[in-house]
């Protein structure tokens, strides 16, 4: 038989929850709308930083840039973007999950290196015992533009140099306030898509072509970075909306079932007495 | 006559990193090219050139329209002009007050023992300061 007081406090410390989630629901809606408002300002200009790209290539050699081949050997460098705080539903587990079956069934049997953003993901990376080359934490604080390059401009140089032959980035891309994509995208060496119109047409280049594709390359790559980061942050505050959302609804469940409950103990404890008195004055 | 009537036939889209696009019609664009400022008028044959840090001119409605730029590329084809650049600051928006204490902390820095700061550093923030000063048609920047 469970006690009334304990029911009672129960309820108490359910309901206290529940105004946490609460609230952080509503900061969660505050900051998704900031987000999804960055975001929608950086997507253009990553659009077009690819589109342009894409068509500068069509116009050089492809065999003159660094950026455009494969590297030697098969190590593989992974860009894991989680976030630095919980409480934001499957996010982070998704991703890690995610991140571990890539490792074992797209790129099997080879050396992969992870570079983690986010404390969540290095945390369970690391207990999981992946190769971590490097982490960075705390990077959505005070995030710029700064931050994205510092976290690609690494890469770039092991790509560079031929440490890696591959680089990859796996991110979850924003597709609505409830729903995240997580996404696979090659960063580097750079594959261009269908160049359309870019491709075909006869431009004037200032200066030369080569030139252009060289500094439009690492341009692009920032930009694409820096939407990656800002596609990241917005879908970090979706779920943890969502997933405070139904943390709030989930304590108002438990609420009405244990108000229930504690109705019922308590009427029970009432009859009881009720038929101790009566048959004790029976019993006179 | 004709000419007055004339719709304004470039587009223009200036997509800085973090703004909104800013999209505009127009007749007449100056953009400060990395080898030299250069005029893009209807019909310009398609270009794609890197842009230095500088001030953009264009005419909107008659009126000159200014902005800084932090360098970037642009695109032209078919009378579509498209911008993309770092940052970009319309003219109307530069802090004037601002751009005037950073132009002047630049030049007091440089002023000075040239061994404790950064000399490029200090340069660059000058001529930002600079560029935002003009963008903004402060006289005498």
């Amino acid at each position: 038989m469970p006690n009334l007081q304990g029911i009672r406090r129960r309820i108490a410390s359910v309901k206290s929850t529940q105004k946490i989630t609460k609230a952080m629901k509503m900061v969660a809606a505050a900051k998704l709308r900031r987000a999804q408002e960055a975001l929608l300002n950086t997507r253009p200009y990553a659009y077009h930083m690819r589109e342009l790209a894409n068509g500068l290539v069509a116009h050089i050699d492809p065999t003159d840039h660094p950026l455009l081949h494969k590297g030697a050997g098969d190590k593989i460098a992974l860009l894991v973007v989680s976030s630095d705080r919980g409480l934001c539903g499957g996010y982070n587990a998704n991703i890690v999950n995610e991140t571990l079956r890539l490792l074992q069934e797209q790129f099997p049997g080879k050396a992969v290196e992870i570079t983690i953003v986010g404390r969540k993901g290095n945390d369970v990376l690391r207990r999981r015992r992946c190769t971590i080359r490097s982490a960075h934490i705390g990077i959505y604080d005070r995030y710029t533009i700064n931050s994205a390059t510092s976290v690609i401009d690494p890469l770039v140089d092991q790509f560079i140099s031929g440490q890696v032959s591959e680089v990859f980035c796996l991110y979850n891309e924003f597709k609505s306030a409830i729903s995240q994509k997580i996404t696979l995208e090659q960063l580097l060496p750079y594959t261009p898509e269908d160049s359309g119109k870019l491709g075909s047409s006869f431009f004037v280049f200032e200066p030369s072509a080569e030139e252009i594709v060289s500094a439009l390359l690492r341009d692009n790559l920032h930009a694409q970075m820096h939407r990656i980061f800002h596609e990241a942050m917005a879908s970090e505050q979706g779920a943890r909306m969502a997933a405070m959302d139904s943390a709030t609804n989930n304590a108002a469940d438990v609420i009405v079932r244990l108000t229930l409950k504690y109705n019922r103990v308590r009427q029970d404890a009432i009859t009881r007495e009720m038929v101790e008195i009566v048959s004790g004055a029976e019993a006179l | 006559m004709a000419e007055q009537h004339k719709a304004a036939p470039m587009a223009l889209e200036i997509c800085a990193m973090d703004r909104a696009p800013y999209r505009v019609e127009t007749g007449e664009i100056t953009l400060p090219g990395e080898q030299g400022e250069f005029m893009v008028l209807p019909g310009h044959a398609p270009l794609i050139a890197t842009l230095d840090m500088g001030v953009m001119k264009t005419k909107v409605d008659g009126a000159d329209r200014l902005f800084a730029i932090n360098g970037g590329i642009v695109r032209v084809l078919d009378n579509q002009v498209l911008v993309l650049t770092r940052t970009a600051e319309s003219g109307d928006d530069v802090d004037r007050e601002r751009a005037e204490s950073a132009k002047k902390r630049a030049e007091g820095r440089l002023q000075g023992p040239h061994e404790k700061i950064n000399v490029a550093r200090a340069e660059a923030a000058l001529r930002r300061a600079m560029i935002r000063l003009k963008a903004s048609g402060a006289a005498g920047a």
